[in-house]
This record gives C-alpha cells, structure tokens and sequence, in this order.
C-alpha cells in the first residue's frame, strides 16, 4: 500500500510529530494487517518485549506472516529495535512508540472524541439547497478524477494550475516548447488502477506543499481526518482552520471532497477521501473502479481476440499511442487501428515496469461493448501472464555461507542454532556448508566464535 | 530458326527457375509469419515477363502501416461492415447486421487470414480474384460490392487492382471434347495474342480442312442429339475452329439434379452469360496442358475450365442419385453451388474443416454431373472408406464401383462407373503386373466426368502432375480441410486443379452445431530435474528430442488424462509421431497402438475394438492416424509428440475429433490436449503449430499445473528409481529413436510410394533437414529438382525426382 511507503520514507521527527496526532495514529493502527494490530495492542501495556518472546507468539507454518508484521511495525517507526549489549539477538528489544501508545490508550478510553461535528440534516445553515445523496457524490468524484486523466490524455480543457503543475512536477508531462505532452510515465501511469493513480498525485502534491512553505505534516494528518468524516454528511467549513480550508479547495480537484461553491459554508467527503486511507481501501476503491469501468462501458473501443490481435476503434493519437506500449501495431485506418499482441511487444511493457494485471485490467475497462458480450479472451489474458511469471522464475536473496567447520560436532550445533533462530537457508551434511540468510551473518558468526575458538 | 531454338530454350531455363523454387509447401508456410501475409510478388512472375498485377508492393512485410490520411472515411458508416486497406487487407466485423452477406461475398473474392469471433480479416490476392472470377462474379460487381460495404471509400489502388486482376479473367477456356484439349475463346485477337507466346504455340496441334471435315462427321454420326452444338468450322485464315453456342441451349437442357436449382436461380445474377456467342479454338498437345495454363496465368489470361456435362451426350450417364434420406447441410449446398453456377460444373477446390462432411459434398457433385466419377485417395483405408461413404449416400449399385488398390485390383464397370484409387496407383512408374496394366490402361483412356481428389494439400506436385497429365478428366474437384494459404504450392494446385471455390468458417459450423464443441489445451509439463539436465548438455538434437518427448512428468499427466477420460467414458486416441515414445507409453500403459509397421488387418481388427468393445478405450497411433482414418467415436486427443511446427498436423489431428458429437448440451464435447515439456524447444514448435487453429477462431488454455495430478500416486514414473530407469533406457537408445517414424510399408499411402525406387538411379545429394525443415512442418518428405544431363533439361517440365528425406540411400 502506498501510504505506508510513503509513511515509511518519512524522516523519524516528522512521523514521531505525525504521531503526536491522535487521529493518525487511529488511522494508521486500523490500516495495519490483522497480525500487525493484535501485537500492536499486546504491545500497549507493557513498557517493552524480547524478540525471544515475540517469536513465542506464532506458529512455524505462518512464520512469514509474523516477520510481516514485525517488519512494517518496524519500517513505520512503531516500534524500535534496541540490539541486546551483549550481541544476543533473541535477547533484543522492542519498543512501542510513547507517543502512539499514549494516543492509542486515550483513544480506547474516550470513544466520544470526534473529528468534526456534521451537520445535521435539520440544521443545514441553507435550508433551501438540496443535500447530496452518495450516489451524487461518487458521480461527482468520478467525473473529477476522469478530468485530471483527460487533462493528461491532452485531450480535456486545459487544466487548472495545480493539476497541471502536479502532472509536471510528478513527470507525467512534459514541457514541450509551449505545448506540454505526455511522458513515457504517464503512459504507464494512465494504466493503473485509480487507487494508485491518486496517491501517485497525493505524494507529490504533499511534496510540492513543502516546497510552497506549508507544512506537510499538517496536511497529512488532515488527509487522516477526513477519512474518520462519514460518506453522505456535511461539515461544516468554519471549523477547519485557514490551512486546512486551502488544502480542502485543493482536494476538490481530485474529487476527494466536494464544495458547492466559493461561497457555501459547507463540505461533503466523498467516498475516495474516506476510502484513501484506511484498510478497507482497496474494496471500496475497487468498487468505484468497477463503476467507473462500468460506466466507460459505452465509450469503450478495444476488441481483443483469441488469436492475439486487437483492434481499437479510435481516432485519438493518445489512446493508440497507449496501446502501442504492449501492442506491436500493424494498421492505422482513420477510425480503426490494428494491431498483435505479441510475446516481445508485451516483454517491452513489462520491462517498462507495466504488471500483466495492469494490461488485463486496462484492455477490460475499455472493452468494446461487443468484446463485454462475447466474452474476454480468457486465454489471451493468461498467456500475457504466464509471460509476466517467466521472467520471475529466480529471485534474489542476500544470503551467507559458512564452510571449513572444524568438526562435524560444531557444524551441526551450529545448524541447530540457525535453524531455531529462522536464519536457515541451506544445510548439507557431507560437505559440511551452511547458508544463512542475510539478517543470521552477524549472529551466526558470533555464535560460532563464542561457542567454538 | 537458331534463333527461335534461343528463345524458346530461354524461357524453359526460365521456367525451370520456378519449378526449382518448388520445394514442399509446408515449409513456405512456416516461413511465412503471421504478420507476412503479403505475397511474394515474385512467385509467379519470376522469369520478368509475367505481368500479375500486384498490390502494395515495396511496403515492407509486417511492418506498421499507416493509412489514417490516405483513406477516408464515408458517413453513416454504423450500418458498414468492412474496411478495405489499399494493400488489399479487408477487416470484416461479424457484429454487423448483414455481416452473413458480407462475409459470403468476401469469402468469395478473397482470402480468409483469420476468422476468430468479431473480426474477421481478408486479403485480396490475384489468385482469389481470379476465383471470383470463375465463379462468375465481374469486376464492376466486385467494386460496386466493396464500395456499398465499405466504411472508407475504396481506395483508387484497389480499384484499379480489381480491374487489371479481373477484366482478362473468364476470357480463355480449356475445353476438353473428345479426348483432345481444345483452347477457347469469344475473342480471336486473345487466341492470336497467346500464340505469339512460344510455349503456347509449340503446344498447339495445327488441325487441317480434313481432320475437321473428319471431326464433324464424327459428331453428326453421334446421333441427333449430338449436335446440339453446330459442327465447328475451320476459319482457314486463322486456322482457329469457330463455332457457336446458341442462346438457351446451355441453361435450357435436362435438369438431372433438381437440388441445385434454387441456388443456381439464387445466382443468376452472378454468372457470365456465355450464351449466343461465336466461339474460336485451336487445339492443344495433351501432355503440355499444364506448361500452356501456367503461361496463360503469367500471361494474364488464366483458363476457365467448365465442363457442360448436361449437354454431354459423347459420355455415358452414370445412375446416380443421392439417397432420398441425404440430408445437405446448407454450406455444403454453397460449396456446390460455387461448383455449378452456371450449369456448368467447374473445376476448383473446397475447403471443409475434418468432420464438416467433405466426402458427402464430393458425393453430391457426383451425383449432379453423372458421369464416369475417378476419386483418387491417400491410402488404401480411406479407399474404403470413400467407397462407404458412396454405398452410404447415394443409391448407385455395388457393381458399378470398383477399387483399383495394390490389394485390390478391381475391374471398371465396362459403361460409366465409380473407380476409387490412390495416387501412389495411378503415379507409380515402375513396372506393373498385366492385370494392373489393364487397368490402367482403361482408367487413361476413359474420359472421366469427374475427379475427385481427395486431401489435395497432402498432395505432391510432382505426384499431382503426374496424375492430371495421365487421367482426362473435364472437370477436377480438390477436398480438403487445410489448404493452408499465402504459398507458391497453394497457386500451384491453382492452376493444376483450378481456383478454390468455398471455404467454411469453422467457427460458425461450430456454433451451429455442425462441428464438435472442442477444449483445446496445452499441458505443461516440467521436465525432471536429471532429465533437463541431460536435454541441455546432449548434443545430439535426436536425443533432446527423446528426452523432452519421455519426460517423466508428461508420462504421468499422459497417465493421469488417460484415466481421468477413461472415467467418464470417452474414447482416447494418443498420438505421438515418436515410434519409441509411442511403443514404450502403450506398452507401459497396456493399450493398442497402431505405427507403420501394423499390418492393415491388425489396424482394421483394433480400430474395430475401438469402436465397438467398451473395454478398449484408448488407442496409440503414430502419424499414419494423421489424416483419412475416420474414427467418429474418438472424443479426446492427446499428443505427446508431433512433427515440429506443422499447423496442417495439429488441424488435421483436431479433425480427428471433430464430427459433431450427440451428447451436445452447448458445453465442451470433445477434447484437445497437447502436452509439451516446459523450457524445452517443443514449447516454442507448439506455439507455431497452433497458429492456424487460432486463426480459425480456436484458443488453446495453457494447464501449467494439472489440478490433482499429486494426488494420483500410483501413476507410473512417480518414483525417483522409475525416473531415473527410464533416463537410462532412453540415453541407451541410439539417435534415431528421436526422430518421427518413416512410413515405407504402405504402398498406397502417398507418403511413401514407389517412386523413391527411381532415386536408386539417379545421383542424389542427401538433404539434411534445414532449419527451415525443422521448423516446418513437411510430412517427411521434400522436394528438388536436378538434372541428370544437359538434354534432359530441354525436357524441363516432366524432370521432376522426389527425395525422401529420411530414408537412407545407399
């Protein structure tokens, strides 16, 4: 998920003040994994835990899922690794972040607190004006996220300048003279599924932040807020500060909030704000995917076939240039381009760091109505990826070996210990070599000059 | 004189340059990518006097063509269903209203590249231009046609190709009357104008004032109905015959066949109207009707052969009438009413998928001309078989069919009669027995109404050649499933046969239930550790290709398929083309198998097992089950080995499943398994074999894992001891196991044949297998030409030699 990379890559003062805040800590806790959260609130009471005790809490079968947990606490600065002084790893600590743990334990003792109080149907300050429905605001959100593609796609209205701005600065576009043109990015960037797509734009929005002068912390623990406000309501403007109600004109763009007008005195979220941040993201994101898919249903242009070739009923440059990325093209008529899927031209897009998923989902949202009746080439979606999985048939792992033991005694010993320390990649016996994975080396050695010189 | 010698020695060296282009078709076929669909613009035109008119010449193969400025496109074009690119390339959607319409059409002036499920492509080449022609379409139908198809007006290239393509078509006919080859013409000038060519003109038999005031008492003694025609005259200036055709007499005769009358109503629109016309002629040496054809196509005047067998009263009629029980499917009644347009019967070749009921449309056509009916076959078994089919289909009695077989030596029913024989038969060259000779004595000199050739694409040239040029025949129709396009060998059967009148879209008998519902799959094997190990530091391509074909983990899945299929009661054939494989699988599982060395009765006996015992559900065979065996129970194919990347293999063993199934409830009825070794060459020959299939609308599913094949732990090879047994046996065995099975025992079967005994004689170079080879996907055999000396190369033509290429010569 990106937020937590983006977290991740945080210097450690500004996450410790982004913990400061009780709201992200909420936010932060209830988009962690299941096994992550369960450690974390057996973590809340106590001052600090061995490693030798954390492993004691899982099962060797989901052993992967444990180190997980531990990593991402770790890599979110939730908890602190302190090395044992005398060089025993299982005897290192963990420490829980004071500041998230005093905002958690508030926040499981005051169930009252609130972000914002909406404002309730009867005492909408304009009694006249209409509530939005959900229904409204999805339409809404979907229509302005569709502007900021077709402002890429050059093929929208010019855009307004933040957007515009952030198309440049995040590389998706280019200066070209006057005019400004897509990047090879942007090809790939257009591929991918929304969720994605606007953090893409979030980040670098919160970067330019920086550089404007306004603190980027304040906007993120904003960001959080807004996904404790509830689909459907309406807040009011007065209670946000002036940084915030810039920010909130800000998010309008993207369709993450909607505002009637300059004038109104009220704001809705819509569903892309409150899903943006949390763990539930992804379905309810997967929803709007599927609406927005749905509704392209009709402008749809893509026929693809079971023999590989595609057809493409377009006239826009842009969108052949789109396929082109792992299509090989043979035909440009003035309505219609022609061309193959083929094992090279769909390598070319995978070395360009396009996924298979991203072209399979890519063909499906624009399916041609006729393709959606007939059915997908199942097969056709397969191959491309069982082309993707060929080229992932190795990975690489650091790893260390260890030879030349003295006797077949501390060899053996020396295995053992590996392997109840999970560091163990590979033993033989005859030739007496051992491989340890990267984190084992130090320890591994120790034990070894300890136990046997 | 020298130097008309000069000449005339020049085009022959010419000519020779073409035929040595010649080499077995298949592997032109796999030369030609997916994306290089463009002819050669030199296959016909190779000695530079040839004029055939060419399209987007110049733009390199495959590459990215960009016709978005250069065509435009028309208003209200939602109700169109085509483009037409100025490279001749059509695109059809079959979403379209009047997609039905516009596909018969297309079908018929082009052709097909691929017809999966919305859009079809075409292409126009000379040659489908030329078919359209000799089924009677006209040019300004043609342009009128596209254009009211059309979304983009059509491009000014195309219609100026159409026009030069067309307007000399359909002006030249071969006639054959009486035993002797006549060219014919409405137009003198075109006659004089082929004559100035020299190989015309030395084909040519002067005919005198006597032998014509000969030939016509001839025809006046036939009786009156003889005379139908008015006797032809000798125009002395010339030296052309004139004669007329009146107006009615060629639609107005007796109407055999009621069947086809609708459609020929249907297309009258369509056809040429040959009636009321002067006619001139000259005749033609029988032996160099084939050289005289192919210069008429380079000379842009290909001949129209047409046979007017109504008004034929010199041959015999044959009783023959289908059964009142035989239903026609409606695409066999197009196919056949491409072939008898006009009343006339032409000569061309259809194209039915396997299954689809080839041999009922040959029946049919029989059964509408009523002659004297040659069927030529591939194998002494599918002479049976056709002889079957005829018992089955049409109500001609017993006796008047006869076998003309190396084991079966029948005599020809003295008036007209069906005579069914192979083509090693009727081209064998070596000595014959007397009996046989009086057969084939009888069989030159009868003049046959039609011949039926069955499996043309299998077909040699040289075979073919031999065969045409021995048998008069006034009308010639090609059977097959899969003639394959865009290569010289396919023009080749063009003008020995004629153009190809029908081809059916498999997918639309599919869904229309006339052909099986098949899953076809390709099963992905892992080779075994030690396995894969051998198959990269071996050498020797034969034992790689052992190696990949015993992979353990395909024996198992083999296995594990078998059983699984044998379960539900369906009927297994497993091929592999690998002898070793076949017998090592077949007797580790305990099933028949059927290879070259099976003698037909024990090939008989088993396919009668298969058929009618429960308990034998699955047999092996080699590549002899390949084409011809009609085995309508089998319901599942798995191949564990085949030749290379030959498209026509996969095809014709997909075939093998695809008659129409009962238990059709919309879902799979009928399956298709490839099993492939991963990371071995063969994932990269069934990727090329496939292609065909996939152009006809087939998607094959990559199995990477079989679900449940852990499970089964009984399977043989499941054992690491087995495994490496198995290893050791196939390491032991010598190179040549690796290879695909030469057939020499058959004599019927034209992938053998005698004439390999000339070979001995002659000074043959051995052909080692080209990449070219090893990638096609030939039979196994190739063709060249040599000379032996200078003066045969005078003789050109019939200097052919057919090299085997895997048989050892000494």
């Amino acid at each position: 998920m990106k937020i937590f990379q983006y977290l991740s890559s945080l210097p450690e003062n500004e996450i410790q003040d982004l913990y400061s805040d009780a709201f992200t800590c909420r936010a932060v806790l209830r988009s962690l994994p299941p096994r992550a959260k369960q450690y974390l609130m057996r973590l809340l009471v106590v001052d600090s835990i061995s490693m030798q005790s954390v492993y004691q809490w899982t099962t060797q079968s989901s052993i992967q899922a444990h180190k997980d947990a531990i990593r991402k606490l770790l890599d979110l600065k939730i908890l602190t690794r302190v090395p044992n002084p005398k060089g025993v790893v299982s005897q290192d600590q963990l420490f829980l972040n004071q500041r998230f743990k005093d905002n958690i334990k508030d926040s499981l003792t005051d169930l009252d607190s609130v972000v914002l109080k909406s404002v309730k149907d009867n005492q909408s300050a304009q009694q006249h004006i209409k509530p939005m429905t959900v229904e409204e605001l999805d339409k809404y959100s979907k229509g302005q996220w569709e502007k900021v593609l077709y402002y890429l796609s050059d093929e929208g209205k010019a855009p307004p300048e933040l957007v515009s701005d952030l198309l440049l600065s995040s590389n998706l576009t280019k200066k070209n003279g006057t005019s400004i043109a897509i990047t090879s990015e942007g090809f790939k960037f257009m591929l991918k599924d929304i969720y994605t797509q606007i953090w893409t734009l979030i980040i670098v929005y919160l970067n330019t932040l920086e550089s404007r002068g306004r603190p980027r912390k304040e906007a993120l623990i904003f960001l959080f807020k807004l996904s404790f406000l509830t689909l459907g309501k309406s807040y009011y403007l007065a209670d946000l500060n002036p940084n915030q109600r810039d920010m909130l004109f800000d998010l309008k763009e993207f369709g993450l909030v909607y505002v009637r007008s300059e004038k109104s005195d009220v704001f809705y979220p819509t569903r892309l704000a409150i899903s943006l941040a949390t763990g539930r993201t992804v379905s309810l994101m997967n929803d709007l995917a599927q609406e927005i898919s749905t509704s392209q249903k009709d402008q749809g242009y893509l026929i693809l076939e079971t023999n590989f070739r595609i057809y493409a009923y377009t006239q826009s440059s842009l969108q052949i240039s789109l396929i082109s990325l792992f299509v090989k093209m043979l035909y440009r008529l003035p309505n219609l381009a022609v061309g193959i899927l083929t094992r090279e031209s769909v390598r070319s897009a995978l070395l360009h760091g396009i996924t298979a998923d991203q072209i399979v989902d890519f063909v499906k949202q624009n399916a041609h109505p006729n393709m959606v009746i007939s059915g997908y080439p199942e097969v056709v979606f397969e191959q491309i990826r069982l082309w993707e999985s060929e080229r992932n048939r190795i990975t690489y792992k650091k790893a260390v070996l260890f030879d030349s033991f003295p006797n077949a005694e501390s060899f053996s010993k020396t295995v053992t210990f590996a392997k109840d320390q999970y560091f163990l990649v590979w033993f033989d016996e005859t030739k007496k070599m051992l491989v340890v994975n990267d984190e084992g080396s130090e320890p591994i050695r120790n034990y070894i000059k300890k136990n046997f010189t | 004189m020298s130097n008309k010698n000069d000449a005339l020695k020049r085009k022959r060296t010419s000519t020779q340059k073409t035929y040595e282009k010649w080499t077995d078709y298949e592997e032109d076929l796999e030369e030609s990518e997916l994306n290089t669909k463009t002819r050669d613009p030199n296959s016909i035109g190779t000695n530079g006097t040839g004029n055939i008119p060419q399209i987007g010449v110049g733009e390199p193969k495959g590459a990215f063509k960009d016709y978005s400025k250069r065509c435009q496109i028309k208003d209200n074009i939602a109700s169109k269903p085509i483009w037409v690119c100025p490279d001749g390339r059509i695109f059809l959607e079959t979403f379209s209203p009047i997609y039905k319409e516009a596909s018969d059409f297309l079908v018929a002036i082009a052709e097909p590249v691929c017809r999966p499920q919305l859009i079809h492509e075409y292409q126009m080449t000379p040659f489908s231009l030329y078919a359209a022609v000799s089924v009677g379409i006209d040019t300004t139908h043609i342009i009128k046609v596209l254009n009211t198809l059309s979304k983009m007006e059509v491009p000014p290239e195309i219609e100026s190709f159409v026009r030069q393509c067309t307007s000399s078509y359909g002006k030249v006919k071969l006639v054959l009357q009486r035993n002797k080859y006549f060219v014919e013409s409405a137009h003198p000038e075109v006659l004089e104008f082929l004559l100035r060519d020299s190989v015309i003109a030395s084909a040519r038999i002067k005919q005198t004032v006597a032998d014509v005031l000969a030939d016509q008492q001839l025809m006046l003694d036939g009786g009156p109905n003889a005379a139908t025609d008015a006797p032809p005259s000798l125009d002395t200036a010339t030296g052309f015959l004139v004669g007329k055709t009146m107006a009615g007499q060629i639609s107005g005769g007796i109407q055999p066949n009621q069947l086809f009358d609708k459609v020929l109503l249907g297309d009258e629109e369509d056809t040429v109207n040959n009636s009321d016309q002067q006619y001139h002629s000259f005749e033609i040496d029988s032996q160099q009707v084939e050289a005289v054809k192919k210069r008429c196509i380079q000379l842009d005047y290909p001949m129209l052969e047409e046979y007017d067998f109504r008004n034929d009263t010199v041959n015999p009629n044959l009783p023959i009438d289908l059964k009142p029980t035989t239903m026609i499917r409606p695409y066999q009644e197009k196919s056949l009413s491409k072939m008898f347009g006009n009343g006339r019967a032409r000569s061309g070749i259809i194209v039915l998928p396997c299954g689809a009921g080839k041999s009922l449309s040959g029946i049919t056509a029989a059964c509408t001309v009523k002659k004297s009916i040659l069927v030529l076959c591939t194998s002494a078994v599918s002479v049976e078989q056709w002889k079957f089919q005829f018992r089955l289909w049409s109500n001609i009695e017993e006796k008047m069919i006869s076998k003309f077989t190396s084991d079966n030596k029948e005599k020809m029913y003295s008036m007209a009669g069906v005579t069914i024989t192979t083509y090693t038969m009727i081209a064998f060259g070596g000595k014959r027995s007397p009996e046989s000779l009086k057969i084939m004595n009888e069989l030159t000199t009868r003049e046959w109404g039609l011949v039926l050739l069955d499996e043309v694409h299998v077909v040699p040239a040289a075979m073919f050649r031999k065969v045409l040029t021995v048998t008069k025949a006034h009308c010639k129709l090609g059977l097959t499933a899969t003639l394959l396009r865009e290569d010289e060998k396919i023009q080749d059967l063009s003008f020995l046969i004629g153009p190809k009148l029908y081809e059916a879209n498999w997918l639309d008998l599919q869904k229309a239930g006339f052909l099986a519902n098949v899953s076809c799959s390709e099963i992905w094997c892992e080779m075994t550790a030690e396995f894969y190990r051998e198959y990269l530091t071996n050498d020797s391509q034969g034992k790689k290709k052992l190696l990949y074909t015993m992979n353990p983990n395909k024996c198992r899945a083999c296995e594990y398929l078998i059983r699984y299929h044998e379960q539900r009661g369906d009927k297994i054939i497993v091929f592999s083309d690998n002898v070793y494989a076949l017998k090592k699988y077949a007797i580790e599982f305990k099933r028949y198998f059927i290879y070259g060395e099976t003698s037909g009765q024990e090939r008989l006996s088993i396919l009668r097992k298969f058929q009618f015992d429960p308990s034998v559900r699955t047999i092996f065979i080699s590549k002899v089950g390949d084409t011809s065996i009609d085995i309508p129970e089998a319901t599942v194919i798995i191949q564990i080995s085949s030749h290379y990347g030959s498209r026509r293999q996969e095809a014709q063993r997909l075939g093998r499943i695809l008659r129409p199934k009962p238990k059709s409830d919309g879902n799979y009825n009928a399956f298709f398994y490839s099993l492939v070794s991963k990371d071995t060459q063969e994932m990269y020959y069934s990727t090329k074999r496939q292609q065909f299939l996939i152009d006809q609308g087939y998607s094959f599913k990559v199995i990477s894992e079989l679900p449940g094949l852990d499970l089964e732990t009984d399977l043989h090879f499941s054992s690491k001891e087995a495994q490496l047994g198995l290893l050791n046996e196939v390491l032991k065995e010598g190179d040549d196991s690796g290879r695909a099975e030469t057939l020499d025992e058959d004599f019927d079967d034209i992938t053998t044949g005698k004439i390999k005994k000339k070979k001995k004689t002659t000074t043959v170079t051995r052909t080692t297998g080209s990449m070219k080879t090893l990638s096609g996907g030939s039979t196994n055999t190739s063709y060249m030409e040599f000379q032996k000396n200078q003066q045969q190369q005078q003789n050109a033509p019939s200097n052919m030699y057919r090299v085997t290429n895997h048989t050892k010569y000494k």
